[in-house]
């Protein structure tokens, strides 16, 4: 399979779809994406099984703040520097570059990324969804080391961060992206594409794709967005939980920490509407959506992908979007199974976010 | 006396309004008249019926402004004919290749601007320091490529251009020592963050200056010939006024003022600052929430003719429901269905009640004893009054359901009903008790613009520090002011109507956005002396 002009707009709504409210909006690097592809080509997307054994899986993600993407546009070419550097230091190949995070708009970016460095891409992620954190990767779990980060800018500044720990890699990462003017591109967890097996999430790339396409169908074909949101639930083992109406949003402002795991906590008040009529919601939200409970008990919870979409407009919401009055369908998708063992609820379970509330494996829908 | 003229595309609406403030403004004369194809001739049409109209005794020397909206830019750009041939100079390399400029424009605006761009060194951080150095070389090859390619008016963006827009005034300069005659449209006067979307907005409104010369041109032009003295002023998009030297300048700003004009009329017709706007016309609904007497806006970017821009527009809603709207299976029992098509302006000629052949809206209207228009003839007599109720209830249901997704809270909220398709709407809507139709309704948006204000916005990356909010906040509350006030309100009237303060995911040292709009009342008296007027921020 190729990303091309063709399919990654439909691949960018399924991106924001991954996203659980959280990642950026896809829609804004997808104009990136466009453009790299039509300067050199489509972008061709791999399984590990296509790679040599021994050469390199180049994991890339944007850094720093979307407020400043907005405006200081990065060329999209940070990659080469990267690519470069990186097999300077490993003296191997590169094989293919990773999108780190499959969720909002690193998935797209990635597509830029991979066509101005001239490599393949791998049909896998780190998250299968977005997260804040640098070590919120399948690759953490798996025990490839995060160190070295790889850290360039628009100017082709490269530099390369070693670290004992997580904890000094992210703290002289985000140093550097200060010192960068808060916008530049980074590579962490690079391995050999025989560490990756196992490793990573498989199958991100072609599952946003195929989410993308579920929904343009739907709206092609004349359906509701209810019936594109079943159709999404049914086809990925997730649960379509309800119909709502947003009757308000809430800072917790006492809960927010310096973490940025944590630094922005708000609580969502649902109420149901036509079938649902009768039904009261609570979400939870931070950076994405982390928990959705009903009449005190759990109906869905981080890593499981929440997403609100608007009923109107079909769009799934991001958190800082949501506002009074709004109409929207709550989904849930099962996240990946490598997740939901103890070392992956351990970094990006519900408790990851300051919510004392343990996880329990999605009810898919009866279909 | 003040005269606020709307030129939409059916109709210009003229309005005189006596009374300086709010509180005693009133509207003296009222005309609609069909729009013109030169805008000049149907607003001199107007302004002639409305001096008709006036009052026995009053003088043309009593009116003190002229204050006009009009869609004529925005029909300029959709249509993509009489643009300027225009080239984009960009600085921020060597960041922002990723998307260069012009990307996503459709391709016939691409081809009617000339399709003309040059990535330059330049630009700054969100801090305000430099992302790189200006390079004059540069500038000046694109200067003398352009100049050679005939090109005339130049829109110059740069990296956070918000933050400082120095360089785009640098490279302005320069640009104009090269090639003298050189129209420049810088992008910081476009206000908001998003350096694509305001490159966008910068580079509609460079290729509209020409258009601009020649309507500000006719339209003083005509007032002089109307015997009219008062000065001239355009209506912007955000229900606040600009002089025509600005307007010269910065012709875009007058996107989408028409919805602003209506709803911001409308409003000050009911007495209420804070309700929705439900302007039923002939096609569509629009549905939008003035707070405190301003539309409410999106928050998102806004397509103009498919291009993205940061422009302030109203957030309206547009449902496909109008007094012309189709009304099927009204009677043979299947489930009966109301628009989106309509017969729109051709509703006096093919409605039932008006002897012609098609079922619309208004007819049904007319059916359930809604309202009298037209003839009801026996075609319409012999409808089922309970039928028709149920057609017209379930629309009203519709049409409230909307309004309660504009909501932003869940407080009472007054509905002001406004347009002439507003007679197929009962005296109450679901859920929405207070339903409001003020007199003169049909020229709200001439009343829209006759009462605008004149206002002054910034939109910044700044660093609140832990103790630091109030000074800071205090400092950027002053500079709206103050940009008010050099755009032409009066001192002491100018009043903070916006404050939107986010905190910046991911940034260090409280790095916090913050959007200020400040709103006076226009200074009649400083508006008059036009040649010592020095308007808002300007391009060297």
């Amino acid at each position: 399979m190729d990303f091309d002009k063709g399919n990654l707009a439909a691949f960018a709504k399924g991106c924001d779809v991954l996203g659980a409210g959280g990642g950026g909006p896809a829609g804004q690097t997808l104009p990136a994406a466009l453009h790299a592809v039509a300067e050199h080509g489509p972008v061709r997307v791999v399984e590990l099984t296509e790679l040599p054994d021994d050469e390199l899986v180049m994991p890339c993600a944007l850094l720093g703040a979307p407020d400043v993407y907005v405006e200081r546009i990065g060329t999209g070419r940070e990659s080469v520097v990267i690519r470069r550097q990186v097999e300077a230091h490993f003296d191997r190949r590169v094989a293919a570059l990773m999108c780190t995070e499959v969720g909002g708009s690193n998935g797209p970016m990635s597509v830029a990324f991979a066509a101005h460095a001239g490599l393949p891409l791998l049909d896998a992620d780190g998250m299968g969804r977005a997260f804040p954190g640098i070590e919120q990767v399948a690759m953490q779990v798996a025990g490839i080391p995060a160190s070295p980060s790889v850290l360039a800018d628009e100017h082709d500044r490269v530099v390369l961060v070693r670290a004992e720990s997580g904890e000094w890699l992210e703290r002289l990462a985000r140093n550097v992206a200060t010192a960068f003017g808060n916008r530049g591109v980074s590579s962490e967890y690079v391995m050999t594409v025989d560490q990756a097996d196992g490793a990573v999430v498989d199958g991100s790339m072609t599952k946003a794709l195929r989410i993308g396409t579920v929904l343009e169908e739907a709206v092609r074909d004349g359906h509701s967005t209810r019936s594109a949101v079943a159709r999404l639930a049914e086809e990925f083992g997730g649960a379509r939980l309800a119909e709502c109406r947003v009757t308000g949003v809430h800072p917790i402002k006492n809960k927010a920490t310096a973490a940025l795991a944590t630094n922005t906590r708000r609580t969502i008040l649902l109420e149901g509407v036509n079938r649902d009529d009768g039904r009261w919601l609570r979400l939870e939200a931070g950076h994405e959506y982390h928990a959705v409970l009903e009449d005190g008990e759990l109906l869905a919870a981080t890593p499981d992908v929440i997403t609100l979409f608007d009923i109107h407009g079909g769009e799934p919401v991001p958190v800082p979007e949501l506002r009074y009055g709004l109409r929207v369908v709550v989904l849930a998708l099962p996240s990946p199974p490598s997740w939901q063992r103890p070392e992956g609820l351990a970094l990006v379970g519900p408790r990851a976010f300051g919510l004392s509330l343990d996880y329990s494996p999605l009810a898919a829908d009866d279909v | 006396m003040r005269i606020g003229i709307d030129v939409g595309g059916t109709n210009t609406d003229a309005v005189l309004i006596a009374g300086r403030h709010d509180e005693d403004v009133r509207v003296v004369a009222a005309v609609k008249t069909p729009t013109t194809e030169d805008v000049t001739t149907g607003v001199l049409t107007a302004i002639g019926e409305l001096l008709a109209d006036a009052p026995d005794g009053f003088e043309r020397a009593e009116i003190t402004a002229v204050m006009i909206g009009t869609t004529h830019f925005t029909n300029a750009v959709v249509e993509a004919r009489r643009l300027t041939p225009t080239a984009v100079v960009r600085l921020g390399l060597p960041a922002t290749t990723a998307l260069p400029p012009l990307t996503g424009w459709p391709a016939r605006l691409r081809t009617a601007v000339g399709d003309r761009w040059y990535l330059c060194h330049g630009g700054y951080e969100y801090d305000g320091s430099q992302l790189s150095t200006l390079d004059p070389d540069e500038l000046r090859r694109a200067a003398a490529d352009l100049a050679a390619a005939g090109v005339r008016s130049v829109a110059v963006s740069s990296v956070f251009a918000p933050v400082n827009g120095t360089m785009e005034d640098e490279a302005a300069e320069l640009l104009r020592d090269e090639v003298p005659e050189l129209r420049v449209s810088c992008s910081h006067e476009f206000g908001r963050i998003g350096l694509l979307e305001r490159e966008n907005a910068t580079v509609l409104n460079a290729a509209l200056v020409d258009l601009a010369d020649e309507l500000v041109d006719a339209l003083t032009g005509a007032l002089a010939d109307a015997g009219i003295t008062a000065p001239l002023l355009l209506s912007q998009n955000d229900g606040t006024l600009m002089d025509v030297e600005y307007g010269r300048r910065i012709p875009a700003a007058t996107f989408a003022s028409g919805p602003t004009n209506s709803m911001r009329g409308a409003g000050f017709l009911s007495g209420v600052a804070d309700c929705a706007v439900i302007d039923v016309g002939g096609t569509t609904t629009d549905i939008g929430v003035l707070v405190g007497g301003f539309p409410r806006e999106t928050t998102s970017t806004t397509d103009v003719a498919g291009i993205r821009t940061n422009w302030r527009m109203p957030d309206v809603l547009s449902l496909g429901i109008g007094g012309g709207s189709l009304v099927r299976h009204f009677s043979d029992g299947e489930k009966t269905t109301v628009g989106p098509d309509s017969v729109g302006f051709a509703l006096p000629s093919r409605g039932l009640v008006f002897g012609g052949d098609t079922l619309t809206l208004t007819d049904v209207a007319v059916a359930a004893g809604l309202t009298r228009v037209g003839t009801t003839t026996a075609l319409v007599r012999r409808f089922d009054q309970a039928r028709a109720r149920a057609v017209l209830a379930a629309t009203a249901e519709r049409i409230a359901d909307a309004v309660d997704r504009m909501r932003t809270s869940p407080g009472p909220l007054p509905v002001v009903l406004v347009g002439g398709g507003s007679v197929v709407l009962p005296d109450t809507l679901p859920g929405l008790p207070d339903v409001r139709r003020p007199e003169h309704a049909d020229v709200a948006n001439a009343i829209g613009a006759a009462i605008a204000k004149v206002g002054g916005e910034l939109d910044r990356v700044v660093p609140i520090a832990d103790g630091t909010r109030v000074r800071v906040l205090t400092e950027l509350k002053a500079e709206a002011v103050a940009r008010a006030e050099a755009a032409g309100a009066r001192p002491g009237s100018v009043e903070i109507v916006e404050i939107d303060e986010v905190p910046l995911a991911y940034l260090p040292g409280g790095a916090t956005r913050v959007r200020v709009k400040a709103v006076g009342d226009l200074d009649l008296d400083r508006v008059q002396a036009p040649v010592s007027r020095q308007v808002g921020v300007s391009c060297a």
